[in-house]
């Protein structure tokens, strides 16, 4: 297990175009840290240099403290899980999960000992002889699982291992995944674009966004501290309402005196920390319901008001008048630089 | 006529005309077999006779007997096999650089190589034994190795590149996480994925080894370093009048016979769908 530090990488295309901009960062040992962004934000080339397959412009990569940047993919003592498997097709399983540990001329009852333990951990002992093109989608996403966890290396480098797989199986291959992770106490790089993916398997999140490191930081802090606008309406569903200050005092939804001074900047909501009220109340501003789209536990309204808002009430909804009263509270405001 | 009965006129009226084309295309080598079962006096009669009225296989002894016909096989063989494996050989790492690694100028190289397989090899023949006089090859089947071999280099490497290519780069990827290096990868993940290209190759360029004629003419002028096509070629009787259609016969079929096995050896190779399964779907 290992110690990943990432310093001042830089990467552009041929063409010029910036890819990755000073981007830097820090793994501790059996961390599970997610890169979340966007398609295109750069966080599969971060995941490609650290593992040897791309290299960085300028930068440099430290595992245990030792610069990795001259050394070969498999001289870094790390294994990598592929968005598409990359299984290899003309091998059964048992090959494919053994080759790692066949070219690093391990003994033959200790490669076979490994396989049997990790394949158990995964529930494919039965697999084990058939080749790849017998198996489903989230058999094949376990046996790349169990290559790279039976080599038991420094770093687990996966590429949204779950994106290949239908809604129900993903749910439930995610908090497998976390569970053995933790068990096995690796130290994993997580790229996904999925929030939800992001919020509850990491112990950290690097938010990225046109290749620039937007926040760092535990989940939580992410979600109720988000440094940029970005990042705010990046996470969370449905994400959180973002808004000129003026525009909201315009139109009554902010106290001139409260926030008079921070007119020039954008301010954010979460659709559930809108206070709503079905009468008039002190200190709430009355709005009408445009669209109310019940989702079953939750309720998402949008709202015709001066700016672009939506809020989310517990269970269903139901108002013939199609009117509710609201309220920012101050504590829920966020701001972020215009 | 009933739906059935069409579907059944349908059936007998296409194996009927697989049945016609499958004769039309092996009617001169069943014509071949024929006439070497047929005695010397039935093979020149005129009219000719079709069907023997008796089976003979003595101009199959007498091509090894009164002919050095085992030395011309063996000669076949060491040529073809060592152009195959030459040639195959080579074209794969070729392929490989040409496929994954970005070559400064490897485009315009590719496409040389391509332009250039448009000569004829009719008007390098003078150049070529020039060539193999000069480098002292002239009766060792060395000559024919290269020369075979580099004139189906750039259709070898063509048709590997191509196949080389839809390998996707996740699993050669995948291989160098593993462990594996560069060689390593072309020939434990990248060749056996393409078996079936490989194998394709593999046999054309061998049944183009085995027939070719004209610069085996060329570069072998002893009688013991011939091969197979040259010899049957050189087959005489005892005058020069006399044409020992017998014997041409059953040299043809012998020889045909080892084209014939590699194909059958490497079809099931050709058909197995290795790709299959590689990636999701």
């Amino acid at each position: 297990m290992a110690h990943v530090e990432i310093k001042n990488i830089n990467k552009a295309f041929e063409t010029g175009k910036s890819i990755l901009s000073a981007v830097s960062f820090t793994i501790n040992d059996g961390e599970f840290v997610s890169l979340l962004g966007a398609s295109g934000c750069g966080k599969t080339t971060i995941l490609r240099i650290i593992a040897g397959l791309e290299t960085a412009d300028s930068g440099s990569v430290l595992i245990d403290g030792q610069d990795v940047g001259a050394a070969s993919p498999k001289d870094r003592d790390i294994a990598m899980v592929f968005q598409n498997y990359a299984l290899y097709p003309h091998l059964n399983v048992r090959e494919n999960i053994s080759m790692g540990l066949t070219l690093r001329k391990i003994a033959r009852p200790e490669i076979s000992r490994r396989v049997q333990e990790t394949a158990a951990l995964l529930g494919i002992e039965e697999y084990l002889d058939r080749r790849p093109s017998a198996l489903s989608g989230g058999q094949r996403q376990r046996v790349a699982l169990a290559r790279a966890l039976v080599r038991r290396p420094k770093v687990f480098l996966l590429d949204e291992p779950l994106s290949n797989l239908d809604a129900l199986l993903r749910d439930k291959t995610r908090s497998e995944l976390k569970l053995l992770f933790e068990r096995v106490k690796g130290t994993v790089i997580y790229v996904t674009h999925d929030q939800v993916e992001a919020m509850t398997m990491s112990s950290r999140i690097i938010v990225l966004n046109k290749g620039r490191i937007e926040q760092i930081g535990a989940p939580q802090e992410i979600y109720s501290k988000p440094r940029t606008a970005f990042v705010a309406s990046f996470l969370g569903t449905p994400s959180m309402n973002l808004f000129d200050v003026s525009k909201a005092i315009q139109c009554g939804l902010l106290s001139q005196t409260a926030f008079g001074s921070k007119s020039a900047l954008m301010a954010g909501i979460r659709p559930e920390e809108i206070l709503v009220s079905q009468r008039r109340q002190d200190g709430f501003v009355e709005v009408e319901i445009l669209v109310a789209e019940p989702t079953g536990a939750l309720t998402i309204l949008t709202l015709k008001t001066g700016v672009d808002l939506r809020a989310v009430v517990k269970g269903s909804f139901n108002n013939a008048r199609q009117k509710i009263w609201i309220s920012l509270p101050d504590q829920h405001l966020h701001f972020f630089p215009n | 006529m009933s739906q059935k009965q069409r579907k059944q006129s349908s059936k007998f009226l296409f194996f009927g005309a697989v049945a016609l084309v499958c004769f039309w295309s092996l009617a001169p080598f069943l014509w071949q077999v024929l006439t070497s079962l047929k005695s010397s006096e039935e093979v020149i009669a005129s009219p000719p006779v079709y069907w023997p009225s008796r089976l003979t296989i003595v101009s199959y002894f007498k091509i090894f007997s009164a002919r050095p016909f085992s030395v011309y096989i063996w000669n076949s063989l060491i040529v073809a096999f060592g152009t195959t494996f030459l040639c195959t050989g080579v074209a794969a790492l070729a392929a490989y650089a040409f496929s994954r690694l970005k070559l400064p100028g490897g485009k315009a190289v590719s496409n040389a190589i391509l332009l250039v397989s448009l000569f004829p090899p009719t008007l390098l023949v003078v150049a070529l034994k020039q060539l193999i006089q000069t480098a002292g090859l002239l009766n060792n089947p060395l000559s024919l190795i290269l020369t075979y071999a580099a004139l189906n280099l750039p259709f070898a490497i063509w048709v590997l590149a191509n196949f080389f290519k839809q390998v996707p780069m996740d699993i050669e990827e995948a291989a160098q996480v593993d462990g594996l290096g560069r060689w390593s990868v072309l020939w434990k993940i990248v060749a056996p994925l393409s078996a079936p290209a490989i194998a394709t190759t593999a046999i054309l360029v061998f049944i183009f080894s085995w027939n070719e004629f004209l610069l085996a003419l060329t570069f072998m002028s002893k009688d013991a370093a011939r091969t197979v096509p040259v010899g049957i070629a050189m087959l005489s009787g005892v005058t020069i009048y006399e044409i020992p259609w017998d014997q041409i016969s059953a040299a043809v079929v012998i020889t045909t016979l080892p084209v014939v096995a590699m194909v059958l050896a490497f079809q099931r190779r050709i058909i197995e769908g290795l790709t299959a399964g590689a990636v999701k779907g």
